[in-house]
């Protein structure tokens, strides 16, 4: 059921596209893949080659639209997400990256918020990489976002980009340059883990991510997608800043 | 046919990357449809650590289709249904069996240092006993 389209919810059901099918072409089925993509609403299927298994690959399509491959000489990096800061060279040209391109618009489920991080890293980075324009980053409470303020005071001081950070204002951030905290006493701010970044000089490089928490903070787990579409990425952005804006100005 | 022209007719077949890939496929599963095999040849090409060649997919399946499908099927090593577009793998002669299974071993090693160097990290001896023993 679609929900209230002027609210995270409703920004959610619009993120969400249709299901996708991933081939996996290689003497096995790389069962490390299988934990990795059961959380994607994707068909995994295993199609037999017989190469070494460091040349096999996957494959992507959606529907009758062949999306793209990854090589399995870069599984393991899928599997175990470098975790390093988005400046870092190792996050910038990562098959992570290549699959969570190939898998915008894919509902996903994460137990945890370890890959809801790992995923993060690369829409952090794309907006590191422009330097500029607006960046929304919601992750339910200050709490929460405490861990990863060194990542966002760098973002905020050492680029030209303008970081916004939403949450339940149980902790409260250094005063930073360039760093705008806009606080609610709950409400989807507390429900949903929220990234946002409109491109700045280059609109192409719009993104963002949403996740919807399905049970408590601390045990609980998320529901969301993610877009490169700057249309839904501005809608979105004109969303938060017309809802929370007036707030902390 | 003597043995000779049979061979080079086999070579002229297999000659082009991507009519290997696609028996290699059909070597494995037997049949296969445009789609699927088109995924395939794509996939690999883009994932060849030793190809510089960019692969579009919608290239790739235009020119199995026109091209690359109609040589396999006029060497007798496919059937193909350019209607259906659906593909069938003939039975091999001993040649053409030794052929591949020579070309399989050099395409699939084509990435020379660098396939070495994805197959330590993968940490796969598994990965490295298929290359010995291939």
């Amino acid at each position: 059921m679609r929900r209230d389209a002027d609210s995270l919810a409703g920004f959610l059901d619009r993120l969400v596209g249709p299901h996708k099918r991933v081939t996996v072409f290689g003497p096995s089925p790389y069962r490390d893949l299988e934990p990795l993509l059961s959380g994607f609403d994707v068909e995994l299927v295993h199609k037999s080659l017989p190469v070494p298994e460091s040349r096999g690959y996957l494959t992507v399509r959606e529907g009758e639209r062949y999306l793209g491959s990854v090589p399995a000489a870069a599984f393991g990096e899928l599997v175990d997400p470098a975790r390093a800061a988005p400046w870092d060279p190792e996050t910038r040209a990562s098959a992570f990256r290549d699959l969570t391109g190939l898998l915008a618009g894919t509902e996903f489920t994460a137990t945890d918020r370890h890959h809801l991080l790992a995923t993060s890293r690369e829409f952090e980075d794309r907006a590191a990489r422009v330097g500029t324009g607006a960046f929304h980053a919601g992750f339910q409470s200050l709490s929460v976002f405490r861990s990863q303020f060194p990542v966002y005071e760098r973002l905020a001081t050492e680029t030209d980009l303008n970081v916004t950070v939403y949450g339940v204002a149980d902790w409260e951030p250094p005063e930073t340059p360039g760093l705008t905290v806009r606080t609610a006493n709950g409400g989807e701010i507390g429900e949903f883990w929220v990234l946002a970044f409109d491109g700045g000089d280059d609109p192409e490089m719009a993104c963002a991510l949403l996740a919807e928490a399905t049970g408590p903070e601390e045990t609980g787990g998320y529901r969301g997608a993610w877009t490169y579409d700057p249309e839904t990425v501005r809608d979105l952005v004109d969303y938060l800043d017309g809802t929370y804006g007036e707030r902390n100005p | 046919m003597t043995d000779a022209d049979e061979v080079s007719e086999l070579c002229h077949a297999l000659a082009h990357p991507y009519r290997r890939v696609a028996c290699y496929y059909l070597d494995e599963h037997g049949e296969a449809s445009l789609t699927t095999l088109a995924d395939c040849v794509t996939g690999w090409v883009q994932s060849d650590p030793g190809s510089d060649a960019p692969a579009d997919y919608d290239a790739v399946r235009a020119q199995l289709h026109h091209v690359h499908l109609p040589i396999l099927a006029d060497a007798e090593l496919v059937t193909y249904d350019p209607v259906e577009q659906g593909v069938a793998f003939e039975s091999l002669s001993t040649a053409a069996t030794e052929l591949l299974e020579s070309a399989l071993r050099a395409d699939a090693d084509g990435g020379g240092v660098q396939t070495q160097r994805a197959t330590t990290e993968l940490g796969g001896e598994r990965a490295s006993e298929d290359e010995d023993a291939s």
